[in-house]
């Protein structure tokens, strides 16, 4: 589940901060900023692997939010939401690079360099293998059929739930679970030399 | 459908282990047989592993920032970098409007006369003075009638040829031409 929707006494759930910014108060959604920017961004990069053009679509799905304010029913988690416009936006940019012919697979890993490591006590040598096997594992995602990328990045990487992915794609949880082991299926075959090692 | 087709159907819910308990004991029974199916499993266990192991971006410094400056612009109607086509032309059109007005200034100043050219230009006859114009004679000037978007750059020369008769002339001085070039940038 996300970590991000906590709902303890003294932090505000994310339906409280987005009532209260429909109710006009504009630090409410500054505190939305600042809870969702990372796993936004991180979602994005995911499918666009730019950290540039993720924080764009990202800045884009909060302008949104802040001018949609009201469109927003508190019938759905916002993080369902927030992250429904973003993965649209993801997608129309991905096509909008389609169209341009501007999908540069080599760019991938090697613009943004900006990762945390998260062994600080490896050797030198093993950092180098641990980011490139980190850059071979983002590629191979990238390489993934649009369908089956989205709810892989869903699933085991953000975590989210079934009822959660279903909710934000719009499409049965049945149809979900199949893409989930169809994506990770593929993944692996993709990977395997990796996970050989 | 063969064993290894049904655990390769089933095998994402056996790794989150939401199958139900006949399917569980029937797939690891045919995992205690099938090698490939074992690695399958052990492979796709360590992948999600590294999935979630993979390490965060970092947002950029200027994230908020940014977004702040978008919801501005957005709030006052304007789309970041796009300016009206009244706006774009506004200040090359105030430069020109300043030169040209510096130019009659000067003009004006050497109590110079306009007369109109037959080439769609004016013609201005002036006097040189002193360490302003390192040389001694009359001076002509031409002003061009010039686009509006466009700027433009004196050059003065020294003429030898008598001044028309449509030319004013002042003082004893041989004509300076001066002549407004069309620069595009």
């Amino acid at each position: 589940m996300l970590n991000i929707s906590t709902t303890s006494s003294s932090t505000p759930s994310d339906e409280e901060l987005i009532a209260r910014f429909q109710d006009g108060d504009t630090y409410a959604f500054e505190q939305i900023v600042m809870r969702y920017k990372a796993p936004l961004v991180n979602f994005v990069f995911h499918f666009l692997g730019s950290r540039i053009d993720a924080e764009d679509v990202v800045q884009e799905t909060f302008l949104r939010v802040f001018k949609n304010k009201h469109l927003y029913r508190n019938i759905a988690k916002f993080s369902t939401w927030i992250y429904t416009i973003a993965g649209n936006l993801a997608k129309t940019e991905l096509r909008r690079r389609k169209r341009r012919r501007v999908l540069s697979l080599s760019k991938m890993g090697f613009e943004d360099k900006e990762y945390d490591i998260p062994d600080f006590l490896s050797s030198p040598d093993q950092v180098v293998d641990g980011e490139m096997k980190e850059t071979k594992i983002r590629n191979e995602i990238q390489q993934l059929p649009f369908k089956f990328r989205e709810v892989v990045i869903l699933r085991d990487i953000k975590d989210l739930s079934y009822e959660e992915i279903s909710r934000i794609l719009k499409i049965p949880i049945g149809t979900v679970k199949s893409r989930v082991n169809r994506g990770r299926l593929r993944l692996q075959k993709r990977l395997r030399y990796l996970l050989d090692q | 459908m063969n064993p290894c087709q049904h655990f390769k159907k089933h095998i994402g819910k056996y790794c989150e282990g939401d199958l139900d308990p006949l399917c569980l004991k029937k797939l690891e029974e045919h995992l205690r047989v099938c090698s490939r199916c074992r690695t399958l499993k052990d492979n796709i266990e360590q992948m999600r592993i590294c999935l979630k192991q993979l390490p965060d971006v970092k947002v950029s410094e200027g994230f908020n920032l940014l977004l702040r400056e978008r919801i501005r612009r957005e709030a006052i109607g304007k789309s970041p970098g796009t300016y009206s086509t009244g706006g774009r032309l506004l200040i090359p059109a105030m430069g020109i409007a300043l030169l040209v007005l510096i130019i009659g200034i000067g003009v004006s100043d050497q109590n110079s006369s306009l007369t109109s050219g037959s080439l769609g230009y004016r013609t201005v006859a002036g006097e040189s003075e002193g360490d302003f114009l390192p040389f001694q004679g009359k001076i002509q000037y031409i002003i061009e009638e010039l686009p509006s978007a466009s700027a433009v750059r004196l050059e003065r020369r020294n003429d030898s040829r008598e001044p028309s008769n449509s030319d004013s002339m002042v003082g004893s001085h041989p004509p300076v031409r001066v002549r407004a070039i069309p620069v595009s940038f």
